[in-house]
């Protein structure tokens, strides 16, 4: 009797406790995370220092890759630059030096010129200086005695530069010689000639002239820096001539020595090299960002989610840039007091099954809560405003996002109520999983501002930003958007030389 | 059980391996009801009892990767709350343990029959027993637990454990018993 008393006790017991519902668990749980505060903010503060360093690194190392290397600057530091003049050696076998300062040459050489943007290449310039060294109609190429280099001035308009050469490698042919000497005076000096300029000179137009190397063997360069200090002072610029009879770099280090109009004129040029502004005009510039955000939706609880991708901005005017990219987001909503209005025919669905499958026509499933995570690939195409290009990074963007979701996973979770039984109720979940299902296109309107910050030659840009969704997305067609914060870092790619 | 809640229970047991916060928050819903229903048993009060699950889950969160997802969930859960609990209550037990309290006589539990006892009348039935009787009823009776475990749990003799697990029963019994009469009577 008290055996069987003792058991139905204890199985009624079982019975009550294993099935226990209490409704209190949200108030439970804030109380657990007031008493032990969440740390997982800390492991995501934590990996959003990780991302930015791997950033930082993967910036750097595109930068080093995309550095010119040291040979091309010193065999290429022949930019051009207002009021510099340049020297290169271009043809060592050949016996001919030209000095061609006639319009129809000068033109050709600016243009040249230009198209290579003051950097131009050995082999262009070589080509410009064959070009150059055919006789042409007016008897305007003089002849020297053997060795040739070309010798490409920039002149001011209304300044009268002169050139300083080794004093032996500028000789002007006797039957050339007033052709030359119409347009420059050579005085030669003990390891310095001087090319004095007669004429006024044309802004934008070069001069060009053919200065042989002592050793025609060697590949040497020369060089003419204009004395532009000297001109800014109301004196006639002087153009030094540097021809080094060894190696490239070896002359122009002891030419820098030596004369030091040469070592100012580098300097200067080297330090308008420098602080030359970084051109925002380049046709495509790329990113890298990461986002922080709410996803909000109709009926869900807000709720903190991150993501990062690769942007590009491509030129269109001026003022105007077209952006794109690819980025991974994800996306989490949590529906507490009903499944979103595009579901619910989903959940009657799936309660009409535990009814059923329960066999008892009062036990019917309520609704607790649904839950959704959508991991995404998000293709935006965004039209940028710079609001003023010449002075900051300030622009407001505006464009629609098509894409598709990596994974998808929804979970209805609802009471399911025991039979005979008032106060007990079991937690059922039904999920449902996809991956890739579909593409969707221009279903999300992007609206944002930013500002930049440079940093270095790079900027750093600090976008605020709302996606306001035009139709569902994925396989259960919800309505949601997402509001924050990019922090992206635009990164200045350059040209290989 | 439901196999798509054994799948999102599995799902779940694995986002909170990974250390997910919004995973464990669901965990956590998911499985307090049934949290609660074994803290209840082993505490004097409601809050009492929010403290012992809160606590459990907390060890779970941080053991959690070390679980192996083969065994039930439940099981393990509840073997955590339950050391919780007595881990919690020792000091008490150790202060009941020389205490015979027979206070049986004057119950007034308003029980009807056994099958038809709710959760709360079985806890104004346990709250009446004194906790070192009530924990080995629980740890015995309800969880499985043999004397020699009880014995180590709570650092008794296993003869002890017999003895209060006897005294519940008997106290249990007479507890029931009296208030089936009574009840009787009423209708009667």
């Amino acid at each position: 009797m008290d055996d069987q008393l003792d058991n139905d006790l204890k199985n009624r017991i079982r019975e009550v406790f294993d099935n226990y519902e209490d409704a209190s668990a949200d108030e439970g749980w804030a109380l657990l995370r007031e008493k032990h505060p969440e740390k997982e903010r800390r492991r995501a503060a934590a990996w959003i220092w990780w991302a930015a360093a791997a950033v930082v690194l993967l910036c750097l190392g595109i930068l080093w890759f995309e550095r010119p290397s040291s040979g091309d600057q010193q065999m290429a530091g022949v930019k051009k630059q207002p009021g510099n003049a340049v020297v290169k050696n271009l043809q060592p076998e050949t016996t001919h030096t030209a000095v061609k300062t006639d319009t129809a040459s000068q033109k050709h050489v600016d243009e040249h010129a230009i198209a290579n943007n003051a950097s131009a290449s050995i082999q262009k310039t070589t080509a410009a200086a064959k070009t150059l060294a055919k006789p042409s109609e007016d008897g305007s190429i003089a002849k020297t005695s053997e060795r040739p280099t070309t010798v490409s001035a920039n002149k001011p308009d209304g300044i009268k530069p002169a050139a300083t050469t080794n004093s032996e490698q500028v000789l002007a042919s006797s039957g050339r010689e007033n052709a030359v000497n119409k347009d420059v005076a050579v005085n030669n000096k003990p390891g310095q000639t001087t090319i004095q300029n007669q004429n006024p000179i044309v802004p934008g137009k070069d001069v060009i002239a053919t200065v042989q190397p002592k050793n025609p063997g060697n590949n040497t360069s020369a060089k003419i820096s204009v004395d532009t200090v000297g001109r800014a002072i109301g004196r006639s610029p002087v153009a030094t001539i540097t021809t080094p009879s060894k190696t490239g770099v070896d002359m122009q280090a002891e030419a820098a020595k030596n004369h030091p109009q040469t070592y100012v004129a580098n300097n200067e040029r080297t330090s308008q090299k420098a602080e030359k502004p970084m051109t925002n005009n380049k046709l495509i510039r790329f990113g890298v960002y990461a986002a922080t955000y709410f996803n909000y939706a109709k009926g869900s609880n807000n709720q903190l989610n991150i993501g990062a991708g690769l942007s590009s901005d491509i030129a269109l005017t001026k003022n105007l840039k077209l952006s794109t990219g690819v980025s991974i987001t994800q996306n989490t909503m949590t529906y507490a007091l009903q499944p979103p209005q595009n579901t619910q025919k989903n959940f009657i669905a799936v309660t009409s099954f535990a009814a059923s499958a329960t066999q008892y026509t009062a036990s019917v499933p309520t609704f607790k809560n649904y839950n959704a995570n959508l991991v995404g690939l998000d293709v935006p195409i965004n039209l940028k405003f710079m609001v003023n290009p010449d002075k900051g990074d300030t622009y407001i963007s505006a464009g629609l996002s098509s894409g598709t979701f990596i994974n998808e996973s929804y979970v209805y979770s609802y009471n399911n109520p025991a039979p005979f039984s008032s106060n007990v109720s079991q937690v059922q979940d039904q999920s449902t999983h996809q991956s890739f299902n579909g593409f969707y296109f221009a279903k999300m309107l992007n609206v944002s501002f930013g500002t930049g910050i440079p940093i270095g030659a790079n900027r750093v840009v600090i976008e605020p930003f709302l996606k306001y969704p035009l139709d569902g997305l994925g396989s259960q067609q919800l309505k949601f958007g997402a509001g924050g914060l990019n922090l992206k870092f635009n990164f200045a790619t350059q040209k290989k030389k | 059980m439901h196999p798509s809640h054994r799948i999102a229970e599995d799902e779940l047991i694995k986002q909170c391996k990974a250390g997910s916060l919004r995973h464990q928050e669901l965990l956590y819903k998911q499985f307090y009801g049934y949290a609660m229903g074994v803290g209840l048993r082993y505490s004097i009060n409601r809050d009492d009892a929010l403290e012992v699950v809160n606590d459990a889950f907390i060890k779970v969160f941080n053991s959690i990767r070390n679980y192996d997802i083969t065994k039930p969930f439940k099981a393990w859960l509840r073997t955590i709350i339950v050391n919780t609990a007595i881990d919690r209550r020792r000091k008490d037990l150790k202060l009941q343990l020389n205490i015979e309290l027979d206070q049986a006589e004057t119950l007034s539990v308003n029980v009807q029959a056994i099958a038809n006892l709710n959760a709360q009348d079985i806890l104004n039935l346990m709250k009446e027993l004194p906790a070192i009787q009530l924990s080995i009823f629980n740890l015995y009776e309800i969880d499985g637990y043999t004397h020699e475990e009880i014995a180590v749990m709570l650092d008794i003799p296993a003869s002890s454990s017999r003895v209060y697990l006897s005294r519940a029963k008997e106290k249990l019994r007479k507890m029931i018993k009296t208030e089936t009469q009574s009840h009787g009577r009423s209708v009667g």
